[in-house]
């Protein structure tokens, strides 16, 4: 039996982490590319070809750009938990799994401070990891739902930049979906 | 960047994707924060907007109000009938200026649906000479000569038709769905990225030939001329082009099915996704033909594509096996593998035999089909008699012995459905009600918390004092718990939209109330001052939904322990969620 390659990412700050191969394939972006350079690994088990040893042997290193290694840290994390579970990759089941519940590991997982959750979400959606990303707009979806206008501009440090007769405008064309 | 604004660095993709996420109230105060924010909270507040006379049930324990937005009535549930439609109106006119003055609005609007409520009795509270003076009197008089009745305005729904060029489908649900949403060529020709097009007429058939359209709905024909009479190579091409067929009526469906198994070769594979078929076996002996025309059309679908079926299927011969002949199909080697499947049972007979039977096949579906482990969704759905009655004690089979054999079939059979995810019974209660000694027990002996013992005693002091007709003797009768809470069950149902079963999680939930008066001839005995004093109204229906909830959790806490994948489980209207935790419970979301 063939001995896996190790998996090496590397972040934008040059910090480099190990990983297992399922791990990694958590990150569609990454399983993409690993598509590329190794065989599936149901097949990569089997493999009894005459591949070269020390070619074999060296790491494949993935360089992610985009993410700094404490963000990385984190994503990495959350791709060991759910390593063994499969996603369904089902479109129809969109609205479903739209209107699901946080899972309470993943609330708890991305109860975090604002600038690392944001980079969180910006990891997951640069790696195409879609459950995490869907994970994290649910947690700020929370953070915002059942605020009112100065509520949520408080909370994010948003800056009003309507003036009064804007504001009333936006009010008066958005009253029929006013809850009353 | 200074500190300030750090949401701002996400995408607007992103900041849209969690926009959809809020309940409409919070997107309607986030446009207010700020003009980037306001431009994509537009996008998302008039992507999907739901017509109807209820307003939106809200849950902080999941997402499920955010997927719609809801032109609707007023929260408060003692508001009279007239002030909600006048509300109703207003929020029309409103919508009809916002989308004339800012035009840009039209281009966000993609999905558009109207849900009249079927019946609307409980308009005029009481009886004539209660009011207190006479002018109040004229308008209650006015109101039963004429009751007032959600309807739509005619200039949004044009303006809608005319403007929202980026529309994909418009249509009307229920009983007696608003016709004026009809579609004509031209509006079809107006509208290029329609995908789903409802027909009543199969003249419009014509209509889904050379578009995008991939969702067609087949309601009960309105026209007597009921021949296809499009070119059979336009009909293969528009059939070929379809990813979902909903037939909602058994006729149009089988002379739609004749016509296009004439024309199709057997050998070509349908590519459909989903379907809504009927296999009913009524008293009309053409019935078995169009079984049979049923168990063709599934053999032509692609089991590769197909992955959504739901099914109404009913036979009405105790000694027949028709639907031994369905399972067989459905479950053939190589066949079918469903992702989705929602059953409902169709019957004439108020009898527990019936029940049974139907229960037997659907056991035998989930058992032996290849679809068993590949089911993430399944929709029980079940035909109970208006009244709760299948007959009780020694005049008929409504006993507590035979519930409970149903339920341990069910029990037996649902946890062979390994990876099930969500389980959706939407008339679980209405056919417990069927076994009086269940509702009973459930009143007298239900749940011990603090609510339940609170409020049982009340509901137990309101079937004390309230009557009822039973069809079945033909006279008024003492009032019962399954009358009780299979009319909580029947409102409770109704907070699911009821387009197709297969899709109650694609809607959000609509607030229902009951006043415990309206159903079945209820009324306070002749000679109690009850009438004058009883208290019993919408108020009261909250409180009584909690005891339900505690009652159902019973079975939820069963069905969740025999399929460990199951996240989601929905009974009636009420909305279970399973939280994997240190602890693994359920937890209500409208509790």
């Amino acid at each position: 039996m063939a001995k896996e390659r190790q998996i090496v990412i590397i972040t934008s700050d040059g910090d480099k982490f190990p990983v297992e191969r399922k791990v990694a394939e958590k990150s569609i972006l990454i399983k993409n590319m690993l598509k590329n350079l190794l065989p599936p690994e149901d097949e990569q088990e089997d493999d009894d070809s005459d591949v070269d040893v020390d070619e074999d042997d060296e790491p494949i290193e993935i360089p992610t750009q985009n993410v700094r290694s404490a963000v990385m840290k984190n994503i990495l994390e959350w791709c060991e938990h759910y390593k063994d579970y499969e996603f369904p990759d089902d479109e129809q089941d969109d609205d479903s799994k739209k209107s699901a519940p946080i899972d309470p590991w993943d609330s708890n997982f991305l109860n975090v401070d604002q600038e690392m959750l944001y980079e969180i979400i910006l990891a997951a959606n640069y790696l195409n990891i879609k459950p995490l990303l869907n994970a994290g707009c649910k947690v700020v979806a929370e953070m915002i739902r059942g605020k009112s206008p100065e509520e949520i501009r408080k909370t994010f440090n948003i800056v009003n930049d309507f003036t009064p007769e804007e504001e009333a405008a936006i009010r008066r064309e958005n009253e029929w979906a006013e809850d009353r | 960047m200074t500190s300030e604004n750090k949401i701002f660095n996400l995408p607007d993709k992103i900041l849209l994707r969690i926009i959809q996420l809020l309940p409409q109230q919070t997107k309607v105060n986030v446009a207010e924060t700020n003009y980037k924010l306001y431009k994509l909270v537009q996008k998302s507040l008039y992507a999907n907007i739901l017509f109807t006379e209820r307003s939106i049930l809200n849950s902080s324990k999941n997402f499920q109000d955010g997927l719609w937005t809801v032109v609707g009535g007023m929260k408060n549930p003692l508001v009279t009938s007239k002030s909600n439609l006048e509300m109703i109106k207003m929020r029309q006119d409103v919508l009809l200026q916002s989308l004339s003055l800012n035009k840009e609005l039209c281009g966000y609007v993609k999905r558009v649906m109207i849900n009249p409520t079927t019946v609307i009795d409980t308009f005029a509270e009481g009886l004539p000479g209660e009011k207190d003076n006479e002018e109040e009197e004229e308008e209650f008089l006015e109101e039963r000569k004429e009751p007032p009745r959600f309807s739509m305005n005619k200039n949004l729904l044009d303006f809608i038709k005319r403007n929202c060029t980026n529309l994909e489908q418009i249509f009307s649900i229920g009983e007696k769905p608003y016709t004026e949403v009809t579609l004509s060529l031209k509006d079809i020709s107006n509208l290029p990225k329609l995908k789903r097009l409802d027909i009543a007429d199969f003249q419009y058939l014509t209509h889904i030939v050379d578009t995008q359209i991939t969702h067609l709905v087949v309601n009960p024909m309105v026209s007597s001329n009921n021949e296809i009479s499009i070119s059979d190579d336009a009909f293969s091409k528009a059939v070929k082009n379809l990813q979902l067929l909903q037939f909602n009526d058994y006729r149009t469906q089988s002379i739609f099915l004749n016509h296009f198994l004439k024309i199709w070769n057997p050998k070509e594979m349908l590519s459909l996704k989903s379907a809504k078929i009927i296999y009913y076996h009524g008293f009309n002996d053409n019935d078995i033909g169009n079984q049979n025309l049923v168990l063709d059309f599934l053999r032509v679908l692609n089991p590769s594509s197909f992955k959504n079926l739901e099914i109404v299927i009913g036979c009405d011969h105790m000694a027949c096996n028709c639907l031994a002949d369905l399972i067989k199909e459905l479950s053939k080697t190589g066949g079918l593998r469903l992702r989705k499947l929602a059953v409902k049972q169709l019957t004439v007979h108020r009898d527990h035999n019936y029940s049974e039977k139907f229960d037997y096949y659907l056991s035998e579906f989930l058992i032996k089909s290849p679809s068993r482990l590949s089911l993430r969704f399944l929709s029980i759905s079940y035909d109970v008699p208006g009244d709760f009655n299948i007959g009780n004690s020694v005049k008929g089979n409504g006993i507590q012995g035979n519930f409970l054999k149903r339920k341990r079939l069910f029990e037996d059979t649902i946890q062979k459905v390994a990876n099930l995810e969500t389980l959706v019974m939407p008339h679980f209660l209405e056919n417990a009600a069927c076994y009086e000694q269940v509702m009973s027990d459930l009143l007298w002996n239900g749940c011990k918390c603090d609510h339940c013992k609170s409020y049982l005693s009340i509901f137990d002091y309101y079937v004390m004092h309230h009557q009822y007709y039973d069809g079945l003797e033909g006279y008024m009768t003492d009032m019962i718990t399954p009358v009780l809470f299979g009319s909580a069950g029947k409102t409770l149902f109704r907070r699911l939209i009821n387009d197709l079963d297969l899709s109650f999680l694609e809607y959000p939930q609509l607030d229902t109330y009951w006043d415990f008066h309206t159903g079945n001839g209820i009324t306070h005995f002749d000679d109690d001052t009850d009438s004058e004093d009883c208290q019993f109204n919408e108020s009261c229906f909250k409180p009584l939904t909690k005891c339900l909830a505690h009652f159902y959790m019973n079975y939820v806490n069963t069905y969740g322990e025999a399929i460990p994948s199951l996240k989601r489980v929905i009974m009636n209207g009420e909305f279970f969620e399973r939280k994997l935790g240190k602890t693994d419970e359920w937890i209500c979301a409208y509790d």
